[in-house]
């Protein structure tokens, strides 16, 4: 497109997930004394594993 | 940029449609030479503009329905623990949120029986889940090793059908060479605390005398992420008043060769010193832009660095449900402190208001009102306020620690920590933006 670069779409899939959910991934805790995160920052365990968890 | 909040899809405008749909979105009803004289478009271009707009609708990428689902509190179980191994730290850092260590109460170490029964809970009430997550924090955790070893080692012997995940949250000051292979052999993720160089750190991490930290430190930690070059690490600062100026502490940590950096701000009550202010705001921006430009010019340099809060993962993100049910504290991950009391999570340790059982009892919870509470709170649209932020599904509704510290409930966020998430997220997007070649929209 000449106006709009397109980054990424549908990244929040809502029918299809929120049935899925295992929630077998990581809590996330946005505390300071640990390492902050967002939901954002992680990923899915089901569709990339992460080689570790990290706090 | 222009984030399609319910879908999160994510564009980059050209100028004028920014313009455009700036002027567009205050007046839908405006047409014709009106949107012309306002945007100072031509007529040409803005169809163009309009064409565009119209194939990312049609697509289902844009002006999407909100989403609103229902709560459901049944699907959330524990699944992860913080074991409190030590109400006792060798630091004093000026900003610690649990008063030096102690947790405003006596120093004291975990004993093994208190942690093996806080593995025998976790999995307990974890039930089929597969994945369990242990986090030994304190105080300073490496205070109370050989019970770390010990919880891990009863952790993969009496439970081995689960797959343990350890983490370490440590200030580095007694790590030994010895313990690099016992936290590889049980695959323990760690947190390093450093503020940056010798500047920084000791402005706030300092011994109880006093003294500055980072001299006492730094080889040590240096030692140790040299065996985990490939991840597995993250070295943790804190901004605060005194040290705003973290996009440079972030270089220096890079430039002491550390690859995997995170930089968080502190939380304190509004009337210490070195409280972060909303007048803060525009310094903090700042300082996110400027790490911005330094991660997309290290991004090609095959220097290595990684900074935490710029990890998006667009195509392999969680699914709407841990969107939507936030950190879990009180429900799916809680804390224990040295006497075996329970706790939502290490931040409300101590808080009886929200004490929740004792694992050396049974049974070990024994107050449905907390639980009760804590899982309407994790809810991300119990809290009005989340409800309808842009940035609720990356951040999924704060931190209950901070809610109740600042604004003495769970259910009201802590205003600024809010803006500086957003700061936060908008910097990961912008870097998502500019590291992404374009994408089909289809
Ligand atoms: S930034 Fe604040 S208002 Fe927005 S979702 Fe997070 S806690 Fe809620
Ligand atoms: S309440 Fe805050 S500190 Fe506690 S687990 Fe949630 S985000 Fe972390």
């Amino acid at each position: 497109m000449k106006f709009i670069k397109v980054v990424a779409t549908k990244t929040i899939d809502v029918d299809d997930k929120l049935a899925k959910a295992c929630r077998e991934c990581q809590t996330p805790c946005k505390s300071a004394c640990k390492t902050s995160s967002t939901v954002g920052n992680q990923v899915c365990e089901t569709r990339k594993k992460p080689k570790r968890f990290i706090w | 940029m222009l984030l399609d909040v319910p879908s999160g899809s994510i564009f980059s405008l050209d100028e004028r449609v920014y313009h455009y749909l700036q002027v567009v979105l205050a007046d839908p009803s405006m047409e014709g030479e009106s949107v012309q004289r306002l945007t100072g478009l031509d007529a040409q271009t803005i169809t163009e503009i309009e064409g565009e707009l119209e194939q990312l609708v049609v697509a289902g990428c844009l002006f999407t329905q909100a989403t609103q689902p229902t709560e459901d509190g049944s699907v959330l179980t524990l699944k992860s623990l913080c074991l409190n191994v030590a109400h006792e730290c060798n630091f004093s850092c000026t900003y610690c949120f649990a008063h030096g260590g102690d947790y405003y109460g006596d120093t004291m170490l975990m004993t093994r029986e208190v942690a093996r029964a806080g593995i025998d809970f976790l999995v307990y009430e974890s039930g089929v889940h597969h994945n369990v997550e242990v986090d030994f924090f304190g105080g300073e955790p490496l205070m109370n090793w050989d019970v770390i070893v010990d919880t891990m080692a009863y952790a993969w012997s009496a439970y081995p059908l689960k797959k343990w995940r350890f983490t370490l949250t440590t200030n580095g000051s007694l790590l030994r060479d010895d313990m690099f292979p016992v936290l590889e052999a049980n695959d323990v993720s760690v947190v390093l605390s450093l503020d940056g160089d010798r500047r920084a750190n000791d402005a706030n991490r300092v011994f109880k005398d006093g003294r500055g930290t980072f001299d006492a430190i730094i080889e040590r930690i240096r030692r140790f992420t040299r065996t985990r070059d490939e991840g597995g690490y993250f070295v943790r600062g804190t901004y605060a008043r005194n040290t705003l100026a973290f996009a440079q502490s972030v270089r220096e940590l890079h430039t002491l060769g550390f690859k995997y950096i995170s930089m968080e701000p502190v939380v304190l009550s509004a009337d210490s010193a070195l409280a972060l202010q909303t007048s803060d705001l525009p310094a903090i921006r700042a300082q996110y832009e400027e790490l911005i430009a330094y991660f997309l010019s290290e991004l090609g340099s095959g220097a290595g660095f990684d900074f935490f809060h710029f990890k998006l993962d667009l195509e392999a993100g969680p699914c709407l449900s841990k969107r939507i049910y936030g950190c879990g504290a009180g429900v799916e991950y809680m804390a224990v402190a040295p006497n075996g009391d329970v706790f939502p999570c290490h931040q409300f340790d101590g808080v009886q208001e929200y004490r929740m059982g004792n694992v050396l009892v049974s049974p070990v919870l024994n107050c449905p009102e907390v639980l009760a509470e804590c899982a309407h709170a994790n809810f991300l649209f119990a809290k009005e306020e989340c409800g309808s932020c842009w940035a609720r599904f990356y951040c999924s509704g704060g931190c209950l620690a901070n809610n109740y510290a600042t604004t003495g409930t769970l259910l009201k966020p802590y205003a600024l920590g809010c803006l500086i998430q957003k700061e936060r997220i908008e910097a990961a997007l912008v870097v998502k933006a500019a590291e992404s070649p374009e994408k089909n929209h289809d």
